[in-house]
């Protein structure tokens, strides 16, 4: 019996709409609103898939499941079956918008194993991590950025685990991978 | 490196245009062409259009390059549309034909770097081998934008049954996508483009190429066919004070790009150089022909590659 073979899909949400006063290279990376979890995002990824690809697009590529999505780094994992990793990629390049703000999905990573779409969203969220922290350190308008991830930082620190007051390296990256197969609806 | 050869300029206040370049720093891209389309009539006199575009749009942005580029947008067969001259003034010239008539002509005989159709609208003809065969086979590419297919469900149609076609016509060479993004919200990374492309019938490594070496052959042919001594021999360091460290090393020694014309190149170089001083050149081979490889560039390109440094040690030395 061959087995089933899957592809991970690892995706950043951004947020273009960023205000042009402040502009640094961190100011597209931000929480999603609350109101968008696995399931709602799961709906406006099969919404966007129909919209674009029919019932054909449906039927291909209509089984993925959301594996993990974090809000606080607009960061999550799909899982599709490999045929269809394409379909499906093509479907989040399309989408415009997710809950009323205008969105660009960016695939950091398709895997074959679960396990390293994990190892790579920690390494990014760690670069992320040391990004602003040099971007704090250096001062160019770090207190912008400060600004903008104040609220949402704490919140971001505590979901993955990270010591906010260790600065000397060392971060810490934790993330809980849902494993539940089928979908979340 | 990644590049996107197609940004439409406004003007250096306009939040949005600045907030896309930023954007597209943050999605990864490298080199950044800004765009001027030039429409109408030119007269002669008017050919020597300026540049809008400043040298250093960007100076806050310093990861990535800006090339200035023009499109002129062609629509009547008779006229003259002067592109030699317009080459002085932007790094890429490119033209967009709007009938079959006119790609005709801008496949054979005009001189651009780039063939950008608009492929977010319907055309009443098909694409020919034999017509783009011609272009390709003199070193003119084609483009493919995508920013209209993001936001419009109409262009994207077009644009699927179009770049579809347009791969199919000219077999998946000399295609290079670009964005023609008027917003951030329309630009994509990288890959999720190249991902984009093999919807399109490329496949991964030539939807890679069409995003990396393709462009970067357009930058480094233009340059060549406006800097260089017909489009052959460029002259990158003519001598002057030295320089510290690993160039004066190679001073006296010519970089050749090809083995086969290396001796007869190196006695050009002699005469056009016209110094008693050795110096350092590079030389290249018929532009078209080399495709992503050339040596020749600015900043960045202009350093030989190990093994064009131990070619270039070997004619010194039989020398």
């Amino acid at each position: 019996m061959v087995r089933v073979k899957q592809r991970y899909i690892l995706f950043n949400i951004l947020y273009p709409s960023a205000p042009a006063s402040s502009l640094q290279s961190m100011v597209f990376c931000r929480p999603s609103p609350t109101n968008l979890t696995r399931t709602s995002l799961a709906a406006a990824i099969r919404a966007s898939l129909s919209h674009n690809f029919g019932d054909w697009g449906i039927g291909q590529a209509g089984s993925f499941a959301v594996k993990y999505f974090s809000p606080a780094t607009s960061t999550g994992i799909l899982r599709i079956t490999r045929d269809n990793y394409r379909l499906l990629w093509a479907t989040l390049t399309f989408m415009r918008e997710l809950s009323g703000q205008p969105v660009v999905i960016k695939v950091a990573r398709v895997s074959g194993t679960i396990r390293k779409a994990e190892v790579e969203a920690v390494k990014l969220a760690e670069e992320t991590i040391r990004r602003v922290r040099r971007e704090e350190r250096a001062g160019s308008g770090g207190a912008a950025v400060a600004a903008l991830f104040a609220g949402a930082t704490s919140k971001a620190k505590a979901e993955m685990g990270q010591n906010a007051g260790d600065s000397d390296g060392e971060i810490v990256v934790e993330m809980d991978i849902v494993d539940s197969d089928g979908d979340p609806e | 490196m990644f590049y996107d050869l197609n940004i439409p300029w406004t003007s250096k206040d306009d939040p949005e245009l600045s907030r896309t370049i930023v954007f597209l720093a943050e999605l990864g891209y490298n080199v950044i062409a800004l765009n001027q389309t030039i429409a109408g009539k030119i007269t002669s006199k008017a050919a020597n259009i300026a540049n809008v575009i400043p040298e250093a749009p960007f100076p806050d942005q310093p990861g990535l390059r800006f090339l200035r580029r023009a499109t002129v947008i062609l629509d009547d067969p008779s006229q003259n549309y002067g592109l030699a001259s317009l080459s002085n003034n932007f790094d890429i010239v490119a033209v967009r034909p709007t009938d079959e008539k006119l790609l005709l002509q801008a496949c054979t005989n005009l001189e651009c770097d780039l063939i950008s159709l608009d492929l977010s609208i319907r055309y009443p003809f098909h694409f020919k081998y034999k017509v783009l065969g011609q272009a390709i086979s003199r070193g003119i590419r084609f483009e493919i934008t995508y920013a209209a297919s993001i936001n419009d469900s109409n262009a994207r149609r077009n644009l699927l049954s179009n770049a579809a076609a347009l791969i199919r016509a000219t077999k998946g060479k000399g295609v290079i996508v670009s964005s023609e993004a008027r917003a951030a919200a329309q630009c994509r990374a990288p890959f999720d483009v190249i991902n984009l492309a093999t919807l399109w019938g490329l496949n991964q490594e030539k939807g890679n190429a069409a995003i990396v070496n393709g462009p970067r052959a357009v930058m480094l042919q233009a340059k060549m066919k406006r800097q260089s001594f017909r489009g052959v021999i460029d002259v990158v360091d003519g001598g002057g004070a030295p320089r510290p460290k690993r160039d004066a090393q190679q001073q006296s020694t010519a970089t050749i790009s090809q083995k086969s014309l290396g001796k007869r190149k190196a006695a050009v170089e002699g005469k056009v150089a016209g110094a008693e001083e050795p110096a350092k050149e590079l030389t290249k081979a018929d532009a078209p022909s080399m495709n992503g490889k050339l040596p020749g560039g600015d900043n960045s390109e202009n350093r030989p590659t190990k093994k064009q440094k131990q070619k270039g040690k070997k004619v010194a030395d039989r020398g």
